[in-house]
């Protein structure tokens, strides 16, 4: 069942063939954590981008603070 | 060994502008900041848009041009909509099969000198029972949760998931 699972993996030995070597498998368990970590990193990524498109074209938050009026006119 | 608290996953940047603009920003002007590529977008390399509805039940699609032809591809669909302060996205990959969806939540937050913004995508539990995603021990079915994103991932989590079965 764990070998179903795909949490152990299973080896025959070159030398005898009636021996079976199990060893835990690393994979499944990092693909869990990795796909959280891809995805935050691919987000971090895209809000990196968003944050400089966004504060490139926008006035600073202070200015725009005193008077919204003020910061729509060139 | 229980399951990773792995379904959601989130990322935060503090954007020097008011909450409003940070809004509009993210959903109206989405085409003008998402990075280009074909890491990030179903066109690549072609002429291609994305488009933000903002709006509820508004799409966020994508349209690429073929040659000629044009293609829409939608993405997203806007399950909440409250501006400025948060929407939520269902978020489908092209390759997705139909019952396969994740969430996208983001949310503004007025902090000192600008606004706070967090997106948090959320995934398989969304998933039935027997999908195999929901037991975590399979490559393939979440390599197809973020769809249009997973240029280099989705071709090694394929490999992995061909040589467990």
């Amino acid at each position: 069942m764990l070998r179903r699972s795909g949490l152990v993996e299973e080896r025959v030995l070159e030398e005898d063939a009636r021996v079976r070597v199990y060893g835990l498998r690393r994979a499944p368990f990092e693909d869990l954590r990795s796909w959280v970590e891809d995805v935050e990193t691919l987000w971090t990524g895209q809000l990196a981008a968003f944050k400089e498109h966004a504060e490139r074209t926008r006035p600073p938050l202070d200015r725009s603070a005193k008077s919204k009026k003020d910061r729509r006119s060139p | 060994m229980s399951i990773p608290a792995g379904d959601r996953a989130a990322a935060t940047v503090h954007v020097a502008v008011s909450i409003e603009d940070a809004f509009e920003v993210f959903t109206t002007e989405i085409d003008l900041w998402w990075r280009h590529g074909r890491k990030f977008r179903i066109a690549g390399k072609r002429p291609g848009r994305l488009v933000f509805e903002p709006k509820l039940h508004g799409r966020l699609f994508e349209t690429v041009t073929f040659d000629t032809r044009q293609r829409t591809f939608e993405v997203g669909q806007v399950l909440e909509w409250d501006p400025p302060r948060r929407l939520v996205l269902q978020w489908r990959g092209v390759n997705f099969r139909p019952h396969e969806k994740t969430f996208v939540e983001v949310t503004f937050k007025e902090v000192p000198g600008g606004t706070m913004v967090r997106v948090e995508h959320r995934g398989w539990s969304n998933l039935p029972d027997d999908h195999p995603a929901r037991h975590g021990l399979q490559g393939s079915a979440f390599s197809r949760m973020i769809g249009m994103w997973w240029g280099e991932l989705l071709t090694s989590l394929r490999e992995h998931a061909a040589t467990d079965e």
